[in-house]
Order: structure tokens, then C-alpha cells, then sequence
């Protein structure tokens, strides 16, 4: 049997384990564990099994997942992104759809802190949707701000997409940190474009809250000041060339914890959920990446990916015809697939064509993530609709995914837009570290 | 026994991961501190870092497993019948087991070569042997919260997952003071 047809049989069991519902990271692991067997013989297999899985677990760059989670769970749980948001709401709350434009401003700001979709989405969902709902903000227009606004987590840095796609294509993590900083600030810019036609169509969507003096206002500029200043010193730290995005990751997580404590918001209660969710998030991250690193040889070994690669340069569709079909293939399978399994799971095929074409790496990882998002805000499975759902469970499914198209719409025109001006990604890494 | 499965897993989570995840991010501030402040950054800050972040993973693996963050891919959820789910999640649960049960093997007789052959990190020669038995021991116990979710499973007919109290405490954290 060549290997090819191993590799072919391979992919197959790989969905046939996905269906039977094993989880992402085992099923890869499985998959590849056994495909080297076949191709390889045990002899060899199995002690890649245990060094690969050892590289991963022990990769330097990875410190920055778990330390960017703890920072976000102690900038959520110390109720900084209410404090974001009291303030978005206090400056453009006054306005017709302005508290679901401030939710929009605070999953900025809160995504910063972050760098998860999910945790944004959970975070601002509990403190923004009550907030709506109370001014009869439409639900479709409330829920899907909140999914949509979520997805900001996973474009700015510090985006945990972002560092796994810049590990699996050797990639400066610093660089597709500031690829994503313009990107993120147009994609927020859109949002609440987006809020405003919607709310120009149908004025009752979105009706205006109550104006805040400007001592509130202040007063609540103050308290979010804090939060602004772990941004600044962290992603700025990165930018300045002050810290490596790991060292940025632990000052941030630091420096974040104090200032909660100053603000007397950590019991130990809290403490405790803050290291369980850290450790669940960083268990997710880390058994994918397990599993992504066994099955990516036995990909190589399979020759697959070159397959691929040559069929697709067959068709003569040039490089953006190529690039178009990643990114509907991407939509479809974001829509039953969870975010990094995604990203890992496709790379190991999309990076060869990538690289055949002379596609810029940076860029790309930009647009992968964006993709990926939409496919999460996309039926069936939409991830983030989920989140709503259950922040909110007596609004059903389908009033959530009639609010999100609008937004997502956006994401695909910052798509456009990123296809035809590259330079809106490429400029501030270029500009920070050359070409 | 999924009890003493999950308290195991619940304390090797919070108090080993708690105290390892914090102790990382005082690594990575020393060492920043002291390049900036001091001009001298922590000598073998990499080796720490290295073996506290494999370390971090070891402890969170099973803690995973048991609150379900491991995501799967729901194809096709809905299509299959309580039966067919109940028999699927068996097999599922015993043949992760068993992968796992291998993959932790592996590990344990990597290190074991790792220390046959000195195995060390580059500055302050930490040994490979007892980094590679952590990640072994946190894949092993994965391996058994598999396989007393699978006989849970099977005897009962349905495996409750350990209640992820992480996010219900997340949830009644105290809010800053609202503007209304």
C-alpha cells in the first residue's frame, strides 16, 4: 500500500473519530500514531509518540498561552470588563444603538486583555445584554453584538490563535501580533457601522439611553484607566520592543493580578476559579497541539499535502483564485469545527500551498483567524451563539444568528479589504521589524 | 470512585497548576526586572520556564478531560439515537483509554532513556527524566479518569461531568459598581 493511500485512509478515520465524537486532540494523535505505525513500523512510532508530545508540552513559546489566559480570568473575574464597558457606555450610550456600539468598544478593549472569542463573548455577554435588554434593545441586534463583538478576543493580540498559527508556521509571534492590531481596530470600526446602519433601518432596534454628565463620565474613565494601562504596557511593551510577546504575557498577567488586588476584587474563591479555568483553557490548547504535532509527520510522510499542493496549481487559478478556495473551505469547515482545532488541523495541507504560492505568512495568519471566527458565528454550531444562548436562553437560536449576519458581513468585507490592501496587516509589523 | 477520580484531578489542578502557573509568571517578571532594573536577567530562566510550562500541562490534562474542555467536533449529534450514543461513548471512552494508557507508557520510558543518555536542560542542567515522568503521570491519570468514565458509563448508563466550578464562581464574582 503506498502511502499516499495510507495517508487517504488516515484522514478518513480522522473524521470517522471526529463523528464518533473523540475529542480533536485525541483523535489526532490516534490518527497520526497509527499512520506512522503503518508507514514507519512501530519501531520508530512509538518513540515519536512520547518526543513529539514532549516538544510541544515544552515549547518556550507556548508560555504565553496560559499566562495570557490567567491575565484575561483575572481582568474577568475583578470585573474589568464592566468597568470597560460602563465607560464605552457612559461616552456613546446617549445615542440610538449606542449601548450595543459600547459593547462593541469594550470587546476591543477587553480582547486586548484576552486574546480568547469565548472568554469575550462570556465576559461582556453577562455585563452588556442585561444592560439592552433593559433599554428594549431588539434581541437579534443585543445577541448578535455580543457573539460578534466576542470574536475581536481572537483577532487583537494578545490572540491565542494567533500564537498557536505563528508556532505551526514558524512564524515571529511579535510580528502576527502587530498584523493583527490594524486589522482588529478596522474590524471594530465596522461593528459599529454595522450597529448604526442597523439601527438607521429600524430606529426601535436600538433606541438611545439615558446621557451620563461628564463627571460620570470621567468617574468611569478612571476606573477603566487601569485596564488601558495593562493594554498599553503589555502590547505596547511588545511594539516598543520592550518585552518578547512571553515576557509581555507574564508582566501583563502580573501586573494585571495587582492591580485586582489593589482593587480588593480576589477572594479566594475567586482565585481558585481563576486557576481552574486557566488550567481547563490551557489543557484545550495544549491536548490539541499534542495531538496536532503526531499527526502533522505522519501528513508529511503520506505526501499528501503535496498532493494537494499540485492539484490545486494545476487548475492555473492564480493566487488569489487559490486563496478564495482556502477561505470557503475554511468557512465550511468552521461551521461543525472548534476554533484551534481548525487552525491545526488545516495548516499542515494549507501551509505547503501557501508557501508554493509566495504567500505572505504574517497576512495570511491575519485572514485565517478572521475566517475562522466567521465560520464560529456561522449554523450550526457557532460557538460564540452558543455563549449568548446561554447567557440569554430564552432567546431562541434563530433570533441570535438573524442579529450576527449583519456583523458578519463586516468580518467578510475586512476580508476584502485585507485581500485587495495586504498592507493593512503587513504595515505595522513591516514598519516595526523590517520586511 | 469517579468521586476520588475527580478530587484527585480537582486538587492536582488547582493546587500543582495554581502554584506552578503563578510561580511562571514570577519567573518571567524576575527575569525582566532584573535585565531592566538590574542588568542581570535570571540565569537559566529559559530551563525554568521550559520545565514549569510542561509541568503546567501535566496538570491540566485530566481536570480537562473531566469538565469536558476537550472539544469534539459535533458532526452529527442529533442523528444518533440513546442507544447508539450510550454504546459510542463506551467504546470511545476505552479506546482513548487505552491510547492514552500507551501514550503515558511511552513518556515514562522516553525519560528513562533521557537519563541513560544525561539528558539535561542547557544552563542549569535540570534532567529531562523527571519532566518527562510529570508529563507521563498527568497523560496517565487523563488514562484513568478515561477509563472510570467508561466503566461509570457503562454500569450506570450516563457519566456526569465534574462541575466546571470555575465558571459558576466566575459568574458570581463581584461586579465593580455600576453606573446605573
Amino acid at each position: 500500500m503506498s502511502n499516499t493511500t495510507i495517508g487517504l485512509i488516515g484522514v478518513a478515520g480522522l473524521f470517522l473519530l471526529f463523528v464518533l465524537r473523540m475529542p480533536v486532540g485525541l483523535s489526532m494523535l490516534i490518527t497520526g500514531l497509527l499512520g506512522n505505525i503503518a508507514i514507519r513500523g512501530w519501531q520508530h512510532a512509538l518513540p515519536s509518540l512520547s518526543s513529539e508530545t514532549f516538544a510541544i508540552a515544552s515549547f518556550y513559546q507556548l508560555s504565553v498561552i496560559p499566562m495570557f489566559v490567567l491575565m484575561g480570568n483575572i481582568a474577568g473575574a475583578s470585573g474589568m470588563g464592566r468597568d470597560l464597558y460602563n465607560a464605552a457606555y457612559a461616552w456613546v450610550g446617549h445615542i440610538r444603538g449606542g449601548l450595543a456600539s459600547a459593547t462593541i468598544i469594550a470587546c476591543a478593549c477587553f480582547a486586548s486583555l484576552c486574546g480568547s472569542s469565548a472568554a469575550s463573548a462570556v465576559t461582556m455577554g453577562r455585563v452588556a445584554l442585561p444592560e439592552m435588554r433593559r433599554y428594549k434593545y431588539d434581541d437579534a441586534l443585543a445577541t448578535g453584538t455580543v457573539a460578534s463583538g466576542g470574536t475581536l478576543g481572537f483577532t487583537f493580540p494578545p490572540s491565542a490563535g494567533l500564537v498557536i498559527y505563528g508556532i505551526l508556521t514558524e512564524q515571529a509571534i511579535g510580528r502576527l501580533f502587530l498584523a493583527g492590531v490594524l486589522p482588529g481596530i478596522i474590524l471594530t470600526l465596522l461593528f459599529i457601522a454595522t450597529v448604526f446602519i442597523v439601527t438607521t433601518i429600524r430606529r426601535e432596534a436600538g433606541p438611545a439611553g439615558p446621557r451620563a454628565t461628564m463627571t460620570e463620565r470621567m468617574a468611569t474613565l478612571g476606573r477603566a484607566s487601569s485596564i488601558v494601562l495593562v493594554v498599553f504596557v503589555t502590547i505596547g511593551g511588545i511594539y516598543l520592543g520592550l518585552f518578547t510577546p512571553i515576557e509581555a504575557s507574564g508582566f501583563g498577567a502580573s501586573f494585571t493580578l495587582l492591580v485586582a488586588l489593589l482593587r480588593r476584587k480576589l477572594s479566594l474563591p475567586v482565585m481558585k476559579a481563576i486557576v481552574l479555568q486557566t488550567m481547563r483553557t490551557t489543557a484545550t490548547v495544549f491536548l490539541i497541539l499534542m495531538g496536532a504535532y503526531v499527526f502533522i509527520p505522519f501528513m508529511t510522510l503520506s505526501e499528501l499535502p503535496e498532493i494537494v499542493v499540485r492539484f490545486l496549481l494545476s487548475f492555473d487559478l492564480g493566487t488569489t483564485g487559490i486563496l478564495i478556495i482556502i477561505i470557503l473551505t475554511y468557512l465550511a469547515l468552521g461551521t461543525f469545527m472548534e476554533d484551534f482545532s481548525m487552525l491545526i488541523l488545516t495548516l499542515p495541507v494549507v501551509l505547503p500551498v501557501l508557501k508554493a504560492l509566495g504567500v505572505d505568512l504574517v497576512w495570511f495568519g491575519v485572514v485565517a483567524v478572521l475566517i475562522i471566527q466567521m465560520g464560529l458565528l456561522s449554523p450550526p454550531v457557532g460557538i460564540n451563539v452558543f455563549i449568548v444562548k446561554g447567557i440569554v436562553p430564552d432567546v431562541p437560536m434563530y433570533t441570535i444568528f438573524r442579529g450576527i449576519w449583519p456583523f458578519w458581513y463586516a468580518m467578510g468585507l475586512l476580508i476584502v479589504l485585507l485581500l485587495i490592501f495586504p498592507q493593512l496587516a503587513l504595515f505595522l509589523p513591516n514598519t516595526m521589524f523590517g520586511r | 470512585m469517579l468521586a476520588v477520580v475527580d478530587r484527585l484531578t480537582r486538587a492536582v489542578a488547582l493546587w500543582c497548576g495554581g502554584v506552578l502557573i503563578f510561580v511562571l509568571m514570577g519567573i518571567i517578571v524576575v527575569d525582566v526586572t532584573g535585565r531592566y532594573v538590574f542588568n542581570s536577567p535570571l540565569y537559566g530562566s529559559l530551563d525554568l520556564s521550559i520545565t514549569f510550562l510542561v509541568l503546567i500541562v501535566a496538570s491540566s490534562i485530566a481536570y480537562g478531560g473531566r469538565t469536558g474542555a476537550h472539544v469534539t467536533a459535533d458532526i452529527f449529534k442529533t442523528l444518533l439515537g440513546p442507544r447508539f450514543e450510550w454504546l459510542n461513548g463506551i467504546f470511545v471512552k476505552l479506546f482513548a483509554a487505552i491510547i492514552t494508557a500507551i501514550w503515558c507508557w511511552r513518556l515514562i520510558v522516553t525519560g528513562r532513556t533521557a537519563a541513560r543518555l544525561g539528558e539535561s536542560t542547557l544552563l542549569l542542567n535540570i534532567p529531562f527524566e523527571p519532566i518527562y515522568f510529570a508529563l507521563g503521570i498527568g497523560i496517565g491519570l487523563y488514562s484513568l479518569v478515561l477509563f472510570t468514565e467508561a466503566f461509570v458509563l457503562a454500569r450506570t448508563g450516563e457519566v456526569p461531568l465534574l462541575s466546571d466550578e470555575s465558571r459558576i464562581v466566575m459568574e458570581q464574582s463581584p461586579p465593580s459598581e455600576s453606573r446605573q
